[in-house]
């Protein structure tokens, strides 16, 4: 593996009972890069990314942060690194809970000072007003849902985001204003990401690589200047980019 | 047929009557439409899934619906009682909704809940029904219907059950077709098999379609008219092919900001500024 790698992945398999959801895959991700991992629902991308957070058993393989390999549950020094921001913010924040205390509960589990100021100052970078720490959940749209979901990953001032399709519950207009805080996040905090996404037009305006999934199964790495060129080698990599050009019958005669 | 439109829609407004006051959901939509594929496209809560089933009459209980005129085939929807409303969904009007899981009952096979819509549909002997299922189960690219039949909503993928809720809907040979969504579960590869075989049960049985998606691009490569809603009015009708030169600031705007591999990497994408002017 690449010694300058900040995450990599080296022959990871993830199997739930006798599925085997990831299957051999490696990828190393350098530090500030953007890295999307594309593929249809069941390709293993996304429980690839939740077995880089712990919460996916991991039958053989390894995962690298930084040169270390991670064992075991991961702790807390893994969390000031790496945080993540989950699909559907709904699901993903406390509904009795302020948005105050939800962001307040990492600080302190992170023993870190200035605990007010801090929820205040992350609140106000994600495009929010203060007043908003003291709402519930419920009184936020999906978009504003989502900011405060990355609020909570940004507090911990993390060298990693795992993006687990951050934008496809939301409306096409709230998903560009999220994608653009992310993008100005990165550049601004030297952040790295990794993101995954079903859609090559989301992977190719925030990503520098990115892989094709399948079945579990790195199908194939591209650069985005090959995803632009439309340079894929594999049949399947070429199919899934021609079907993300929308419908037009008459492309469609050998699929249907 | 070309005298008299399928769809008539003149002033609907839906209105939702809460503790804390009435919410106008949709705020006097107006259009016509005859047998062809007509895309309303918005956002979340544009009011576009309302308009579609306040035509089946299938809003919400604490919903109140008017309209100067709401009528499919010259049959008046307000007037109609439950019974002929009954008597119009799914041997009329057929609706395809977004999530197949949800609408197919978890403990029935699949041939018997097709079949069911066909009996309901047209009286037919249950041996009879059972031959148009299998029938139909081809007509939606199903290669063993007899399989399919036999299975349970849980032993199918999400783009072979969005088939079966398919199957179900043209069995009973409708009018118009209202399909909520119908893609935006599935994978793109499957999408665009499900969009091509929609396409081919229209063209072959000369169904009118609505089609109510966020998805304006998709919308717009499938449809024959758009119809942009921007909450709970229409802001915009063209023609599908017209798309690129949408003259409301909406539509425009909503065009704009998708994520498109045309646009170099790393720039920021240009978000929708509202204007108030739109919702009125």
């Amino acid at each position: 593996m690449n010694k300058g790698s900040l995450l990599s992945l080296d022959r990871l398999v993830v199997t739930y009972g006798a599925v085997r959801a990831v299957r051999d895959l490696s990828f190393a991700i350098s530090p500030g890069e953007c890295f999307g991992l594309v593929g249809e629902s069941g390709s293993g991308k996304s429980t690839a990314l939740r077995a880089i957070a712990g919460l996916a058993p991991i039958a053989s393989g390894n995962v690298m942060l930084a040169g270390q390999t991670l064992m075991g549950p991961r702790d807390l020094h893994f969390h000031r690194r790496v945080q993540m921001v989950f699909q559907d913010p709904y699901g993903s924040l406390h509904p009795r809970q302020t948005i105050e205390r939800q962001l307040m509960e990492p600080l302190r589990i992170q023993r870190f000072p200035d605990r007010p100021d801090r929820v205040r100052g992350v609140i106000r970078r994600v495009g929010l007003p203060e007043s908003f720490l003291y709402r519930y959940p419920h009184q936020l749209s999906g978009g504003q849902r989502q900011r405060v979901a990355i609020a909570r990953a940004l507090l911990m001032e993390p060298d990693v985001l795992l993006l687990d399709e951050p934008t496809s519950a939301l409306d096409v207009s709230v998903q560009a204003e999220i994608l653009n805080l992310l993008m100005d996040l990165r550049e601004e905090r030297v952040l790295t990401y990794l993101l995954v996404s079903h859609d090559f037009g989301v992977i190719g305006t925030m990503c520098d690589r990115l892989l094709v999934m399948r079945h579990g199964l790195a199908v194939e790495e591209m650069s985005n200047a090959d995803l632009r060129a439309g340079r894929a080698t594999s049949a399947y990599a070429r199919q899934l980019l021609e079907a993300s050009r929308g419908y037009h019958p008459e492309a469609l005669a050998d699929v249907g | 047929m070309q005298d008299s439109p399928l769809v008539e829609i003149e002033d609907l407004r839906v209105t939702f009557k809460e503790r804390s006051g009435s919410f106008d959901a949709v705020r006097g939509v107006s259009f016509s439409m005859g047998r062809e594929k007509l895309g309303i496209v918005g956002e979340s809560g544009s009011g576009k899934s309302l308009t579609g089933k306040a035509l089946l009459g299938l809003v919400p209980g604490n919903a109140v619906v008017t309209a100067k005129k709401l009528a499919f085939d010259g049959h008046d929807i307000l007037a109609a009682t439950p019974r002929e409303m009954r008597k119009l969904r799914g041997r009329r009007i057929g609706l395809v909704m977004q999530d197949p899981k949800y609408c197919l009952n978890p403990v029935k096979t699949v041939g018997y809940q097709i079949a069911e819509s066909c009996k309901l549909a047209s009286r037919v002997s249950s041996a009879d029904a059972k031959v148009r299922v299998l029938e139909t189960l081809r007509a939606v690219q199903i290669n063993d219907p007899e399989r399919v039949a036999r299975a349970y909503p849980h032993e199918l993928s999400g783009g072979m059950a969005q088939r079966v809720m398919m199957a179900m809907m043209v069995i009973g040979e409708p009018d118009l077709l209202i399909a909520d969504e119908p893609t935006s579960a599935l994978d793109v590869t499957v999408q665009l098999e499900v969009l091509a075989l929609l396409d081919r049960l229209i063209a072959a049985r000369g169904m009118g379609l609505i089609f109510i998606s966020h998805d304006l691009r998709l919308v717009s490569q499938f449809c024959d008219r758009i119809v942009v809603m921007y909450a709970g009015r229409i802001v915009e009708t063209l023609p599908a092919k017209d798309l690129s030169q949408a003259t409301h600031a909406y539509t425009r705007g909503l065009l704009n900001c998708l994520p498109s591999l045309d646009r170099a990497a790393g720039t920021r994408l240009p978000t929708l500024q509202r204007e108030a002017g739109w919702r009125t």
